[in-house]
């Protein structure tokens, strides 16, 4: 059995591994990815070299699933050349021209060897070279000598007109090949894009950080058919395996659980080379998180996040408005934005979803009552709720959160120095979550019995992000895994960046 | 009145509506369908060999065909005047029905005797005649099909579209903005599956049920791609097409447009949005119609596929859920009114003689492209 063959230790190691990234405190506020070379002119666009290659990626159960991946060929190369799950994610800017040069270096072991090829939708993309394919042109893994035109080598050129979240992904036989792993999300920053002050979309879309969640899911058993067999054989297409989907593996950003909520890049250890990407989103109180939600293969994963709605604010990187969306209502601009505690992530669609928390009618005070006789022997932070000014203009009148600057910015002073709501059982009594701090006050620790804790270094609040398909919390039968990461809202004490 | 029917399950332009509306008298309207043994041979099938049992709708001729002809969606409907009278002729050995979700139907339901199978009155099995009528339609989108024992006579192919204007030329009523549900051509994509299993095992509930449905042909309009198919006439550049989505299916399916321009999501199970919605994608539940504006400003096949990625035909690659839609310039065009045998005559061959469209074509930029 190949899924087993690293069970026990590999977790062990990756759960280690998230608590020596959180004791690290090193997390990245923006998305990982490659911005090309080139300057975007038509004459200088921004390009991207992409090679598919075949590779065996992880996942947290001990499993090895063998994948095919884009890897990036660039020089120099953000991930030594190694294929990929998912794809590089391409992140440009509005009204820059970009290229994609893609080359197939795919070898099997069996089967003839397919073309591949990369759509882009909600782009207009013009492809050449390579040779003819239903959905776009392919390229092949070599050169047909002879021929004026490189068969083995394809260019896409778009130019990025709009701003917002997209994917690309194979557009030969997507069922198969985007399955196999032939999948990547593409950001197209706001033209004159400053990372001080970030904008999805131009004004009004400010955030402070920003977070990919392209969800995605796999069945082993086409990949080790593949493997075996070969992509066309009757093991595989004289089966219900790709018309009767059904799926054994969720990933975030291309991990499973707990894998995720390890480090990202090299850091993560030998057995992510494959997965560089991680999901792991963190904030404080107050900030506006940007959303980046893609449903990246074939199923809807309908992705929960605890802690408090997100208001969606485009699909298919459009604005829910009718500044851009709507011919109906000439000189009307109406707010087509909705609110939401689930996102379906419907695949192949993209939402952008703004998500703030301030602890605001929990109807306790978050940070802690310092002389709460209860928390005596962990008394929290002693803090004063300092209200002058509106935190959105910097000037009065006041708004009913903490001023920034203050102990505790964004705090909801209306709940300041209210108690615990209720009595804690003595610790004997309780059992704990890895991510428990013992204390229940954000930015606070308290004691915790020897072995427990330990994944929340810093005292903050932690909500699960996961699909709200139940059996997706699991890597292939084991529960808990697959597509689920914590939110921890960090006090403000803490430093993110 | 007895009308006659369109056979096509893709509408490629306007014309056919307003046929039909110059000769209709405010009465209403009749359609006369029959529920009959079809069979649907796989793209690769052998003839005689591989054929897979269905049942379909199709026009009443009077009497009951001979078992075995090719099955297609049922005819499009499209009634004019608001009402719509269906007399069903049943050719089956089942009782059958007919109803249209988002649609009110007329009538007194009948008493029941025994186990209810059906949401709506049912025509007794062959050779007995049934009359379906509904008054005062909403415009919009719709699916017809068999409200009895809808598990197994929907997969089986009991199913059809029923498209129903505002006036020619434009969706829905909009009295707020005009002509903004105004359209120059339309597209229509009905999708739907077929499990062979339960299609070929109908009668007994020994193999294969509901419980074990697992469709393995993916269709468009009765059929899946099959290169080189017949792509679907979706209009000419710098003109607005209405693409009409709607899935019988009992799967969720994603239809995303290629390298074509967004589309402008207007209305949703027959009822119009407040405002319309950008996306290259829709997400189409079983039961769902969709209606899209979309206005291409080149010529060119355009590639829609489902994105939950239903792309197989039984046991072959390339096949499914994948249509292509073809936009190309009307004839020889040249923008005047003149009858002279080549040109297109835009008011007469689009929306018929005498009929003036919502949206004033002349408007639009044919120019540059077309000519």
């Amino acid at each position: 059995m190949k899924y087993k063959l690293f069970s026990n230790s590999h977790s062990l190691f990756v759960w280690a591994a998230v608590l020596l990234f959180l004791l690290a405190g090193s997390a990245t506020a923006a998305i990982d990815g490659i911005s090309g070379t080139g300057t975007g002119t038509p004459a200088d666009p921004v390009t991207f070299d992409l090679t598919v290659k075949m590779n065996a990626i992880s996942t947290a159960d001990g499993g090895s699933v063998v994948f095919w991946g884009y890897a990036d060929t660039s020089v120099p190369p953000s991930n030594a050349n190694r294929p990929q799950y998912p794809g590089p994610t391409l992140i440009v800017e509005q009204g820059q021209t970009v290229e994609i040069i893609l080359t197939n270096e795919l070898e099997l072991l069996t089967g003839a060897t397919p073309n591949v090829s990369i759509v882009f939708p909600g782009q207009q993309v013009t492809a050449t070279g390579g040779v003819s394919g239903l959905l776009t042109r392919e390229a092949q893994t070599t050169d047909v000598p002879g021929t004026p035109e490189d068969e083995s080598l394809v260019t896409y050129t778009f130019i990025a007109t709009n701003p917002g979240t997209y994917m690309y992904h194979s557009g030969t036989r997507p069922e198969l090949q985007v399955e196999m792993g032939l999948l990547g999300a593409l950001i197209v920053r706001p033209a004159g894009f400053n990372p001080l002050n970030p904008t999805a979309y131009g004004p009004g879309t400010e955030y402070d950080r920003e977070f990919l969640f392209l969800l995605s899911e796999m069945d082993p058993l086409i990949h080790e058919t593949v493997f075996a067999y070969g992509p066309d054989a009757p093991e595989l297409m004289e089966t219900d395996a790709l018309s009767d989907y059904f799926s054994k593996y969720w990933f975030m950003n291309g991990r499973t659980a707990p894998d995720n909520m390890g480090n990202a890049g090299e850091s993560a250890g030998s057995l992510l080379l494959y997965q560089p990407y991680n999901s792991l989103p963190r904030m404080h109180p107050g900030e506006r998180m940007l959303m980046r939600v893609i449903g990246g293969n074939r199923e809807m994963h309908p992705f929960h996040h605890h802690g408090n709605h997100a208001r969606v604010i485009a699909r298919d990187g459009r604005l829910l408005d009718t500044g851009t969306g709507g011919p109906l209502a000439p000189g009307e601009d109406p707010d087509l934005s909705f609110e939401v505690f689930t996102i379906n992530s419907v695949p192949g669609e993209t939402v952008d979803a703004i998500f703030e928390w301030t602890g605001k009618g929990l109807n306790w005070d978050v940070y802690g009552v310092s002389d709460d006789p209860q928390f005596a022997t962990d008394p929290p932070l002693p803090h004063d709720c300092t209200d002058l000014v509106d935190n959105e203009t910097g000037v009065a009148p006041p708004d009913g959160y903490g001023d920034p600057g203050t102990d505790t910015p964004w705090e909801y002073c209306a709940d300041h120095l209210k108690m615990f709501p209720t009595l804690l059982p003595q610790k004997l009594d309780l059992a704990f979550g890895g991510w428990y701090g013992g204390s229940p006050f954000l930015g606070s620790m308290g004691a915790l019995p020897p072995g427990e804790g330990g994944l929340n270094p810093n005292g903050g609040f932690s909500y699960m992000w996961h699909s709200h398909t139940e059996k997706e919390l699991t890597n292939f039968d084991i529960f808990p895994g697959g597509m689920l990461t914590m939110l921890i809202i960090e006090g403000w004490n803490v430093d993110i960046d | 009145m007895k009308k006659t029917i369109l056979m096509h399950a893709m509408l490629p332009v306007l014309a056919i509506i307003c046929a039909v509306l110059v000769a209709s008298p405010s009465v209403a309207q009749v359609f006369e369908l029959a529920a009959v043994e079809t069979q649907w041979l796989p793209p690769g099938g052998t003839a005689d060999v591989d054929e897979i049992r269905m049942w379909g709708f199709i026009e009443d001729t009077g009497s009951c065909p001979a078992p075995g002809s090719p099955w297609t969606p049922g005819p499009v409907l499209r009634p004019t005047d608001g009402s719509l009278t269906i007399n069903l002729r049943n050719c089956l050995s089942v009782p059958v029905s007919i109803m249209i979700p988002g649609q009110v139907a007329t009538g007194t339901p009948e008493p029941l005797t025994g186990r209810v199978q059906s949401f709506t009155t049912e025509t007794d099995p062959f050779p007995a005649t049934g009359i379906y009528i509904w008054t005062g339609l909403n415009a919009g989108t719709f699916i017809y099909h068999s409200g009895t024992n809808p598990g197994r006579q929907v997969p089986m192919g009991l199913y059809g579209a029923i498209i129903v204007d505002n006036a020619p030329g434009e969706a829905y009523p909009d009295p707020a903005a005009g002509a903004a549900f105004a359209y120059n051509n339309e597209a229509l994509l009905l999708y739907s599956e077929i499990d062979p299993a339960l299609n070929n095992d109908p009668d007994t509930l020994e193999v294969a049920r509901p419980l074990t449905y697992s469709p393995k042909y993916f269709l468009i309009n009765g059929q899946p791609f099959d290169a080189p198919a017949s792509p679907v006439p979706a209009g000419f550049p710098g003109a607005r097409t209405l693409i009409r989505f709607a899935n019988i299916g009992l799967k969720s399916y994603m239809p995303l447009i290629l390298n074509g321009p967004y589309m402008k999501v207007i209305a949703e199970d027959g009822h119009p949005y407040p405002y319309a919605k950008e996306q290259y994608m829709v997400n189409l539940a079983p039961g769902k119609t969709m209606d899209a504006l979309w206005d291409p400003t080149a010529q060119g096949n355009f590639p829609i596929f489902d994105r939950s990625h239903h792309l197989v035909s039984g046991a072959s690659s390339e096949g499914g859920m994948l249509a292509l839609l073809q936009v190309s310039c009307p004839g020889d065009f040249d923008g005047d009114l003149d009858v002279d045998g080549t040109d297109l005559e835009l008011y007469g061959d689009i929306f018929g003689p005498g009929v003036v469209p919502a949206l004033d074509v002349f408007s639009l930029n044919f120019g540059s492209i077309c000519q």
